[in-house]
Order: C-alpha cells, then sequence, then structure tokens
C-alpha cells in the first residue's frame, strides 16, 4: 500500500515534470515539480540564447569530414565485405577458380589458333656445309690434331688448312634450302652431318609431299629430330601435327 | 505519449534511417532543420561545458556516431534514446578528462559542493534560486541530475532504462531517489517569496 502510494507520487511529479496537468496531487510535490520545470525551460531559454541559431562551419566541417571518411570507407568496404561471411568468401574463391580454369583454357585455344598460325611452310637455308666423304662432328684429337698427328693448337677450329676443306663445287644450293629444289638424298646427307635446319627441312618434304610421298609419321620423326637439336620451328610444326591430329 | 514526444521520437529516427541509407547530405539537412544542432550542445553545455567545446562535442558526435555507427542501433524506433545515451557517454568520458587534469579539492570543500547553496543575496527571485541550485546540484550529483533532465526533455521510463540500462524497478527506484536527492536544494529557494 505504502509502495503503491509512493509510486503515484513518483508518477505525479515526473508527469509534472513533463509539462501533463495532473488531478488529485499531493501538493507539495506539484509545487516541487512545477518549480523545478519552470527553473528548467528558464536555464533552456537562456542557453539557447547562448547558441547562435545557424553554424554554417559546423556542417561544412561534419560535411566535409564525412566526405573523407565515405572515400576511405568505400576502399575497405571491399575487403571488409569480402571477410564478412566465411560461406561467401568460399564461394567466390571456388568461383574465382573456376573463371581461372575456364580463362586458361580459352587461353590456350588462343594459343592453339596462333600456332597454327605459326605452321612454317618455307624451307629453311641450311647453308653450304654439305661434306662429302666427311664429317662435321669432329672429336678432340681432329679438331686440335692434323691427319699426320701433328698438334695444330686450338686456331685449328677456326683455320682449317686448306688442303682438309671439303667443300662442293656448287655453293649457291645444296638442293636442301628452298622449297622447290629440296632433295631426298642432300638432305637426307645433311641431316645426318645433325643439321637441324636439314632435319626440318625433310620433315616439310614429308609433311607436304614434295619430292617424296607425302607421310605424317616420317614429317614428325624428323620434325622431333630437328627439335631434339633445338629447333624452335620444328617443335612449332610438330605441334601443328598432333593438334590437327594428323598424328597419333 | 504527447504529440511533441511522438514527433522527436520519429526526426531522430527519420535522420538514423537517413544515416543507414547513405543519404548523409539530406541526413544532415533534417539535422540542422529540427534544430538538433543547438538541443545537443544546449544539453552538453548543460552538464558544464563551455559553447566551444560543447560544439566541438556535437560535431564529433555527428561524425563518428551519427553517421558512422548508425547501423549499430538494434531499435531504430530508440534512435533518439540511442542519441542522448551515446552523448551523454561522451559528456561523462569528457568530464572524466578534465576531472583527472583537475586538482582534487580537500575534503572539507569536497562536502561542501556536495550540498545546497545556502542563500545570502537579498532581492533574489524564486525562480532564479532554483535556477542555480540545478546547476548545484548538477555539480553535487550529476547522474542524478542527468535522469531528471531526461524527465523534463519528455523521456519515458522505458526510455530512461535504456539510457541508463538498469532494470524497469530499478530505474523506477534510481528516479525516486533523484527527486529525494532534488529536494533539499528546492526546499532552501521556499521562503523567497515570488
Amino acid at each position: 500500500m505504502m509502495k503503491n502510494k509512493e509510486q503515484k507520487i513518483l508518477q505525479d511529479w515526473i508527469d509534472t515534470l513533463q509539462g501533463v496537468a495532473v488531478r488529485g496531487m499531493d501538493i507539495k510535490t506539484r509545487l516541487e515539480a512545477r518549480l523545478l520545470r519552470n527553473a528548467w525551460i528558464a536555464e533552456n531559454k537562456k542557453i539557447e540564447n547562448e547558441i547562435p541559431d545557424q553554424d554554417d562551419a559546423f556542417y561544412q566541417n561534419v560535411r566535409e569530414a564525412i566526405s573523407k571518411r565515405k572515400s576511405k570507407q568505400s576502399s575497405k568496404d571491399l575487403w571488409s565485405s569480402f571477410f564478412e561471411n566465411k560461406f561467401k568468401a568460399f564461394l567466390i574463391v571456388i568461383l574465382g577458380t573456376g573463371f581461372v580454369y575456364a580463362s586458361k583454357k580459352t587461353y590456350d585455344g588462343v594459343v592453339s589458333v596462333a600456332d597454327e598460325l605459326n605452321h612454317i611452310i618455307l624451307a629453311k637455308e641450311t647453308g653450304n656445309k654439305l661434306i662429302v666423304n666427311g664429317t662435321n662432328d669432329k672429336g678432340f684429337w681432329d679438331e686440335h690434331f692434323d691427319r699426320h698427328g701433328g698438334f695444330t693448337g686450338f686456331w685449328s677450329r677456326y683455320a682449317t688448312p686448306e688442303d682438309e676443306k671439303l667443300v662442293p663445287e656448287n655453293l649457291d644450293d645444296n638442293l636442301c634450302s628452298y622449297n622447290a629444289t629440296l632433295t631426298l638424298e642432300n638432305c637426307l646427307a645433311l641431316a645426318n652431318q645433325y643439321d637441324t635446319n636439314a632435319r626440318f627441312n625433310l620433315g616439310l618434304m614429308y609433311e607436304l609431299g614434295i619430292n617424296v610421298d607425302q607421310n605424317y609419321f616420317q614429317a614428325y620423326e624428323w620434325y622431333k629430330k630437328s627439335s631434339a637439336l633445338g629447333n624452335e620451328d620444328a617443335r612449332s610444326n610438330m605441334e601443328y601435327l598432333i593438334k590437327k591430329g594428323l598424328v597419333y | 505519449m504527447t504529440k511533441e514526444k511522438q514527433s522527436k521520437r520519429h526526426q531522430a529516427t527519420e535522420i538514423i534511417q537517413l544515416f543507414r541509407e547513405g543519404r548523409s547530405d539530406e541526413a544532415l539537412e533534417l539535422f540542422e532543420k529540427y534544430k538538433l544542432r543547438k538541443e545537443f550542445i544546449g544539453f552538453v553545455m548543460k552538464m558544464g561545458i563551455n559553447y566551444e567545446d560543447a560544439s566541438d562535442m556535437v560535431q564529433k558526435f555527428t561524425i563518428d556516431k551519427l553517421y558512422m555507427q548508425s547501423n549499430s542501433i538494434k531499435n531504430i524506433e530508440f534512435a533518439r534514446t540511442w542519441m542522448y545515451s551515446v552523448l551523454t557517454n561522451m559528456v561523462n568520458d569528457q568530464g572524466r578528462i578534465l576531472k583527472k587534469n583537475r586538482e582534487v579539492p580537500l575534503d572539507e570543500e569536497r562536502d561542501q559542493s556536495r550540498s545546497p547553496k545556502i542563500m545570502d543575496e537579498k532581492g533574489q527571485t524564486r525562480s532564479g534560486c532554483i535556477q542555480e541550485q540545478l546547476v548545484k546540484f548538477r555539480e553535487a550529483e550529476p547522474k542524478r541530475a542527468e535522469v531528471i533532465e531526461f524527465i523534463l526533455k519528455g523521456f519515458s521510463t522505458e526510455e530512461i532504462r535504456l539510457i541508463l540500462g538498469r532494470s524497469y524497478g530499478a530505474t523506477r527506484e534510481f528516479m525516486s531517489q533523484c527527486r529525494k536527492k532534488f529536494r533539499p536544494f528546492i526546499e532552501i529557494c521556499n521562503e523567497i517569496e515570488e
């Protein structure tokens, strides 16, 4: 009962402070509440007079600060949103991986087209290195000693004695340099001397059927031999044969 | 609930909603239109902070709290309550900093500051006397003075409960204590005739 009475007094006091007219209220409490309310209103007015109605600098500062924060936030948002939800992040990673894989496949496709365009059909010049009755591939002994067993020194590699030179008479065409004059014998002879271009030309002869019956497998084999000696074009033509399905 | 209370609640909700949607320019226009700057600065000044500091504090509050933390409000209906709660905390933090830098008064002086001021000036009105006592009460009992301020501003017990972070019963009890504590401050002015 006592508690209820106290609660009523408190509620009446609160209502009066908030400007609500309360009937049947304790006179002393009402007076206190009204005095307090009036003092508060007067104080409010006094303080309001001290504050200017307009303060452009205030809003300008706030707007500037907000725009700065916005620009900072936008750069942060990407990362924070990425790590916000683990499932989302996982999904993005999976999709990203798929995209990269698909791109790689497409890229490979593009590369294969480029390779196709790189298919070389011109014979390569083999130079005038055709050596009849001899070999270019000299060992250490042949390189530094003459045929009589005399030491020639290291200069022998650059200056071969005149009598040891075995060169063909026709220097213009060794019959293994141009599509029109490719011959199997000459190219085979050069190929056996480890001439990478001659091996390439042999591959080309078999691939295109120049002076021989067309045989992709033979062509592939000669390209392979040429590529083993470091011929990039032979490797390119080899890939071409594989991708075209001409060899398997 | 009176219409005035409702409209103030609605204004605060509207502003927070705009900040949440990223329409900060419109939110600031409403902030100006509803005179919230003046209201908040006035509130801070009543806590014993001068105009310049109060203006800075409200500016900081608008940027750091209203704009940056508008998404953290769980119940947007209580946006106004949230605003005052945050602002009160900011003022208290500032008060703590000021207190640290201030010299601690002697026990005797401290006791004197916690009791009502005895009126010795002749010709003072009762209203003026109560205004002075109100200032005195704020210095002596800042937490209780805050609650009286919220009541006078028209906050409901539920809203004050949210600001204080107490249960409903504890809040009612605290409000009752505020009334009792303030009574001696008013009684001094009762002898003055209007």
